[in-house]
């Protein structure tokens, strides 16, 4: 009896690892390697034009103006940004008279990049980068969309001294690379 | 009783042999792929295919196939920055030996998949996997490269 039913329970046992085995699909993985590059971008999407309006001789005058930047250098944004005069000398920035050309109207020149607070930069020297800015984020939007830094520009209450009345301008060149 | 003991084990062991012997399934892909230089401004979608050889010894020849990834969230398959915790979200469709791509859902099996009946020795392609970024997930994140890992799952059906 003992024996007849430890055969019994042997094939049963016999059966399940049959019934299981039979369940049992064929299965494999295979792993395959996804890569992509991003390309570096640094550019000014817009930038508006600074205008002192009409200037009394012995007050100062600031002028700005906002700016829209995109980089994906880095997690913030990172850039150097440089602004060069078309009239400028020895590295001041200057605007030239409209009609008599010889003369010139300086001023300087300050920038923003917003991350942490406003707080202007040193003045620029025309020509010079200035190192070490960033926007904070990588804008979500290409191109920019948001404005995200600011331009000032300034006339001192003495730069218009003894200059003769008329118009003055500038061009400026505003360059921005990766930092 | 000593019989019926060694009679159970060669059973159990001629069993499972034979269902190794059976049931081979398998799946060839090449090496890395790559969706190459993604340029800002251009927001088509970028596409990679993989071509796979997918066998089995079944003679149906049907399977299922999911897939995860490495630097998956939320049921989401993406690719990490090399230097930064910032990620790009694609997505992954597959067609089997039939015409037609189908989206494949993060680790969710797509069934009744056919190999067109290729057996163990895989002679030529007979799926494809397709990955796909969509054109404004390249903005708003670091310039450089990224990477993910793939495995995809095949299961005879």
């Amino acid at each position: 009896m003992k024996h007849n039913f430890t055969k019994f329970f042997i094939s049963m046992v016999t059966f399940g690892v049959l019934g299981l085995s039979a369940n049992i699909a064929a299965a494999a993985d295979e792993d395959i390697a996804v890569t992509s590059t991003i390309e570096s971008v640094v550019e000014v999407s817009t930038i508006v034009d600074l205008v002192f309006g009409s200037l009394s001789t012995g007050a100062a005058a600031d002028a700005t103006g906002l700016a829209c930047l995109y980089s994906n250098d880095g997690e913030t944004g990172a850039y150097q940004i440089t602004f060069s005069s078309a009239n400028a000398n020895a590295g001041v920035f200057r605007m030239k008279g409209v009609t008599a050309e010889t003369a010139f109207l300086p001023y300087t020149l300050f920038w923003d990049d917003q991350v942490g607070g406003a707080a202007y930069s040193a003045s620029l020297v025309s020509g010079v980068a200035l190192a070490a800015q960033a926007i904070g984020a990588i804008p979500s939007a290409y191109p920019c969309v948001v404005n995200n830094a600011i331009v000032k520009a300034n006339i001192s209450d003495s730069a218009a001294d003894g200059l003769q009345a008329q118009a003055y301008t500038d061009t400026i060149t505003m360059v921005v690379a990766a930092s | 009783m000593q019989w019926s003991v060694l009679n159970f084990f060669f059973s159990t062991a001629l069993l499972c042999l034979g269902n190794v012997l059976y049931a081979v399934a398998g799946v060839n892909a090449p090496g890395p792929v790559s969706l190459g230089n993604l340029t800002l401004g251009d927001f088509d979608t970028h596409e990679v295919v993989v071509n796979l050889c997918i066998f089995s010894e079944k003679v149906s020849g049907t399977y299922k196939v999911k897939a995860t990834s490495l630097h998956s969230l939320d049921n989401q398959y993406r690719m990490k920055h090399e230097f930064s915790n910032q990620y790009m979200l694609y997505t992954l469709s597959f067609a089997d030996n039939e015409p037609g791509y189908k989206n494949l859902a993060y680790d969710t099996y797509l069934t009744e998949q056919t190999t067109g009946g290729q057996a163990s020795a895989c002679e030529e392609d007979n799926a494809k996997l397709k990955i796909t970024l969509v054109g404004n997930e390249v903005s708003g994140v670091p310039a450089g490269g990224y990477e993910d890992i793939i495995t995809l799952m095949i299961q005879e059906e």
